[in-house]
């Protein structure tokens, strides 16, 4: 009965080691993969100067838009204080697109999964906050005492519906970005054809880029308009 | 032969790899609490299987008891467990592609390692288990096995 005893005691320890085995040999093996899955570099050198020229003839023309109106010459109805102060946030919204930051990120052709995610923190510090929140957000605002041009009214909507999806749109992909240290990793295949953190991450960081500048040009058309209109 | 020089190898580099384990999960358990500006003494339980551990390590060698200290898949599976852990705290520490480890300025990302840390205790509770199972080697085994 003793050694029957035994026997079992010593099977249930080999059983548990075993188990114990399996187990962190499973954890060694998911660790391994889920670096190398994360340690993914991005080749972007493909659509770069496409990119780079889009970007750079929608920032000249904003900057024209912006600069159609000159305050010592100008002679139409609207108060040339409200025309100032447009003219300041696009300028300023300009500057934060023409950043050297801005261009370096443009111009880099490798993106690692930490370059994406300071991509996407340079999108939402500069150019979300800085241009679209605190230049253009007053715009959409309707409880702006300063703003006496009859036809923002009109512009008011698009830029309100705008500011909202590019709000939502980027703390998602961050917060994804984040969350790549839980125990996950894909296959090449499944990179390639149905989503890549990295990659899709990234593109989707450029499109708020272009969207956001999308805003600034239609805003800078519309003021372009106002102010020979005017 | 080769079997005792691999097991006294294994059974060395087990304290060894354990003394590693418990060393880098105190400190960044310790640095956990830093940042959250909570008692040490809230994180106790994430260290109990390692002094249990440590207890049954001792009683071990303190009795002398041969079915453990001479398992070779034991020890090897010791070894591999402690190796985990020292792996997930060498990536919690090394690895910037979770970008977590930079965002709070300690260069530890700590919520991949409180991740880990329930699989740790699951390792380190299986292995104390085994051994409890282990140290009721039978003596005639024992005996007929120094005899070979």
């Amino acid at each position: 009965m003793k050694k029957l005893l035994l026997e079992y005691a010593n099977l249930i320890g080999y059983t548990f080691t075993g188990l114990i085995f399996g187990l962190a040999f499973a954890l060694l093996f998911i660790n391994y993969n889920h670096a190398r899955d994360i340690d993914e570099i991005i080749d972007v050198s493909d659509n770069l100067t496409a990119t780079r020229e889009q970007v750079q003839a929608k920032i000249d023309t904003i900057k024209a838009n912006a600069a159609s109106y000159d305050a010592s010459t100008y002679q139409g109805n609207y108060i040339s204080y409200d025309l100032n102060n447009i003219q300041l946030r696009l300028n300023s919204c300009v500057a934060s697109f023409e950043s050297e930051e801005s261009q370096n990120y443009l111009n880099k052709t490798e993106y690692s999964l930490k370059d994406v995610y300071d991509f996407g923190e340079f999108y939402q510090n500069n150019i979300l906050n800085d241009c679209v929140i605190m230049q253009m957000n007053a715009l959409g605002s309707s409880d702006s005492q300063s703003m006496n041009i009859p036809s923002l009214s009109y512009i008011r909507p698009f830029i309100n519906l705008n500011i909202k999806k590019l709000m939502n749109s980027p703390s998602y992909i961050m917060s994804n970005i984040e969350n790549a240290d839980n125990y996950q990793f894909s296959n090449n295949d499944n990179k390639n054809t149905i989503f890549s953190l990295t990659r899709d991450s990234y593109y989707a960081i450029l499109e708020n880029y272009n969207t956001s500048l999308d805003l600034v040009v239609e805003v800078s058309e519309w003021y372009k308009n106002t102010v020979i209109g005017g | 032969m080769m079997r005792k020089i691999f097991n006294v190898l294994f059974s060395i580099t087990k304290y060894l790899l354990f003394i590693a384990a418990f060393g880098i999960t105190i400190f960044i358990v310790i640095q956990i609490n830093t940042r959250l500006e909570k008692s040490f003494m809230t994180s106790i339980s994430v260290f109990i299987p390692f002094f249990v551990l440590l207890l049954f390590f001792v009683l071990n060698l303190v009795l002398h008891q041969k079915g453990v200290t001479n398992n070779l898949f034991y020890n090897i599976t010791c070894n591999l467990v402690f190796l985990v852990i020292l792996y997930a705290g060498y990536r919690a520490f090394t690895d910037k592609n979770m970008v977590l480890n930079q965002v709070y300025g300690y260069g530890i990302d700590f919520n991949y390692f409180n991740t880990f840390l329930a699989y740790c205790n699951v390792l380190l509770y299986g292995l104390c288990i085994g051994n409890f199972f282990f140290m009721f080697q039978d003596k005639e085994k024992d005996d007929s096995r120094k005899k070979n």
